[in-house]
């Protein structure tokens, strides 16, 4: 891990984080009202609001825990990174344009918005706002503790501040990011996500590019995989490692789940012109699909030179990419993946902190019927306490944070995606159905992930045999959701 | 209660309905049988997207969702049938990079047929 903290690698990674600071506190002087801090002021082009969408999704697992995961399940890990191939359209054909359009003409800020104005039901909408603040902390604190960890491995704080070194270094990557996030909001975030998608993918094209050159290209990659048999046929088939259930299950929910993810909904509230639309799945799923490389490209490098005998098997399965920047990357290129996974993680934590002051000072006093008077110098009151309730989670519960971050995504999933993709186009969907849904996903996806880790976890077949739980509840809450459109003519006069 | 603002003219279709029925039946059970079946229903996703638009423009609409309806189900009978890496080839063209480019170059027209 030491081979991080060289001047070079240091150097790097600082000139990275000074550079986003330096935008995000120039985006500050810029931010004068609360549509500017919520929606940057809805003035996005197409390349901002697409590089940021892409930015906020892509966290620091892709570069950390995604090669690991590839080390550990192989081909099969990539069932969570094909639906790319799906959701820029899914996500730009299903919601980019009713909710742009809405955001146009109404004053829409935020999801649990959206649903106060379709559905104008109270319980429907206190359901939505508990789904975005559970989600939001609980993702943060999965950035916190990330920050901290590869700030401790960058600086080497361990062997002079021993137990305090993890929370000096999570302490100083949250106020990085409250620095510019508390003052200037998602028009700071904006700005600051389209400096780091262009750190993010300019890592993913050169460090695949050097892993699959370094490991003599893939085709070679695929013999000396094929040769060892600790890998074998099975680590290159995708149903290899993973049988086809929990394949189905994994496609399922990381391409519909999509559909309910606050950090990535939110920024078409931005876009300036419905015309960006036209471009927009290009745009995010070709910059999604550059930083994904390096999940591919690293975590194939590792096994093949691994069954080369060329370097060791990574101690643990998130040590993979680490071990290869040790083994065969130059400094400047490690220097290079240290920025990309910092801002990978920093842009996840900047919108989550502004996604979660807009649930807690506009949308929950709005729903309970006392809207706050000046919500700008709220929200980044908002936005300190989220920052400081995600460290306490990350320091207090440093062994569970990562499952943490897992079930925040199957909450957003379960919880607001089959309200918002079917909600939002179908007349039949009535109040009480949409808060059945989302009560449904909420509950199931909390419940399923409960039973996951509990010695009862062979009640539910599927789940032993890997399903996500919150694929289940995905699916549940979708029951739910489509139940009226079933019921037909009935259900329309209720809607009525 | 307000109208739903990407609103479809479209008449209640039981195709989502069912495949999430059955994807859900399949995930609890969690049989390997049934999950060949549940990755045989994937395909049907993208038929199921809400939101066709009116007129001209909601034949290309169709015309787009059977498309990535077949390229995705070519995709995993070719992940099912064949051995890796040929397998994991097929993955990354077929349910990947196609529909990627396919949805970025042409799923998202405004008003206009673009035939």
């Amino acid at each position: 891990m030491n081979c991080l903290g060289t001047p070079v690698v240091l150097a790097i990674a600082g000139a990275s984080l000074l550079l986003v600071l330096g935008v995000g506190l120039l985006a500050v002087l810029r931010t004068a009202s609360a549509r500017d801090w919520f929606i940057a002021g809805q003035r996005a082009g197409l390349l901002a609001t697409a590089l940021a969408t892409m930015s906020a999704a892509l966290s620091g697992f892709v570069f950390l825990g995604g090669p690991g995961l590839a080390w550990k399940l192989g081909a099969a890990s990539l069932w969570i990174v094909l639906p790319v191939g799906i959701t820029p359209w899914l996500l730009t054909r299903v919601l980019g344009r009713p909710l742009r359009d809405l955001a146009g003409r109404e004053e829409i800020f935020t999801v649990p918005d959206v649903v106060a104005w379709r559905w104008r039901h109270r319980p429907t909408t206190l359901l939505a706002i508990l789904a975005v603040v559970l989600g939001s902390v609980g993702y943060l604190a999965t950035q916190v503790l990330a920050l901290g960890l590869l700030g401790e491995a960058l600086l080497g704080t361990r062997e002079w501040l021993g137990d305090g070194s993890l929370p000096f270094c999570m302490s100083v990557g949250l106020v990085a990011v409250l620095a510019y996030g508390t003052l200037g909001g998602m028009l700071a975030g904006v700005w600051t996500d389209l400096v780091q998608g262009f750190v993010m993918m300019l890592t993913g094209v050169l460090v695949a590019g050097w892993a699959v050159a370094g490991a003599g290209g893939p085709a070679t990659m695929a013999r000396s995989i094929l040769a060892d048999e600790r890998f074998g046929a099975t680590f290159l088939h995708p149903l290899g490692r993973l049988g086809p259930t929990a394949a189905a299950g994994f496609f399922f929910l990381f391409s519909l789940g999509v559909l309910g993810q606050p950090h990535m909904v939110h920024k078409f509230f931005m876009l300036r012109e419905r015309r960006h639309l036209r471009w927009f799945p290009l745009v995010l799923g070709g910059s999604q699909s550059l930083v994904l490389l390096v999940w591919i490209a690293v975590g194939f490098a590792v096994p093949a030179l691994v069954a080369r005998g060329e370097m060791s098997p990574p101690a643990r399965c998130d040590d993979a990419m680490i071990a290869w920047l040790c083994h065969g990357a130059p400094e400047w290129l490690a220097g290079l993946a240290v920025a990309g996974a910092l801002a990978a993680i920093m842009s996840t934590a900047d919108s989550f902190l502004n996604v979660g002051a807009a649930a807690l000072v506009r949308d929950l006093p709005r729903a309970l019927g006392r809207p706050v008077e000046d919500e700008l110098s709220w929200g980044r009151w908002a936005t300190f306490f989220l920052g400081a309730g995600a460290w306490l989670l990350a320091w207090i519960h440093q062994d569970l944070v990562a499952l943490v971050g897992t079930f925040a995504f199957g909450l957003f999933a379960a919880g607001l995606a089959p309200l918002l993709s079917v909600g939002l186009h179908r007349k039949e969907i009535t109040p009480r159905w949409a808060t059945g849904a989302t009560a449904t996903g909420i509950v199931l996806a909390v419940v399923l992930e409960w039973l996951r880790k509990s010695p009862w976890r062979d009640i539910v077949p599927g789940i032993a045999a890997g399903v996500p739980p919150a694929a289940i509840a995905l699916a549940a809450s979708f029951l739910v959701v489509l139940a009226p459109v079933v019921l037909g003519p009935g259900q329309r006069r209720d809607s009525r | 209660m307000r109208e739903a603002p990407g609103s479809s003219p479209q008449r209640a279709g039981g195709l989502f309905p069912a495949a999430a029925l059955a994807l859900l039946l399949v995930l609890l059970v969690g049989a390997n049988r049934g999950g060949v079946l549940a990755l045989l229903l994937l395909p049907l996703l993208p038929l199921c997207v809400p939101g066709p638009r009116p007129g001209r423009a909601r034949r290309w609409d169709h015309f787009l969702r059977w498309g990535f309806a077949i390229v995705l189900l070519v995709g995993i009978v070719a992940v099912l049938l064949l051995r890796s890496p040929a397998a994991l080839a097929a993955a990354i063209l077929l349910l990947w990079i196609v529909p990627l480019l396919a949805g970025g170059l042409l799923g998202v027209r405004e008003e206009e047929d673009p035939r």
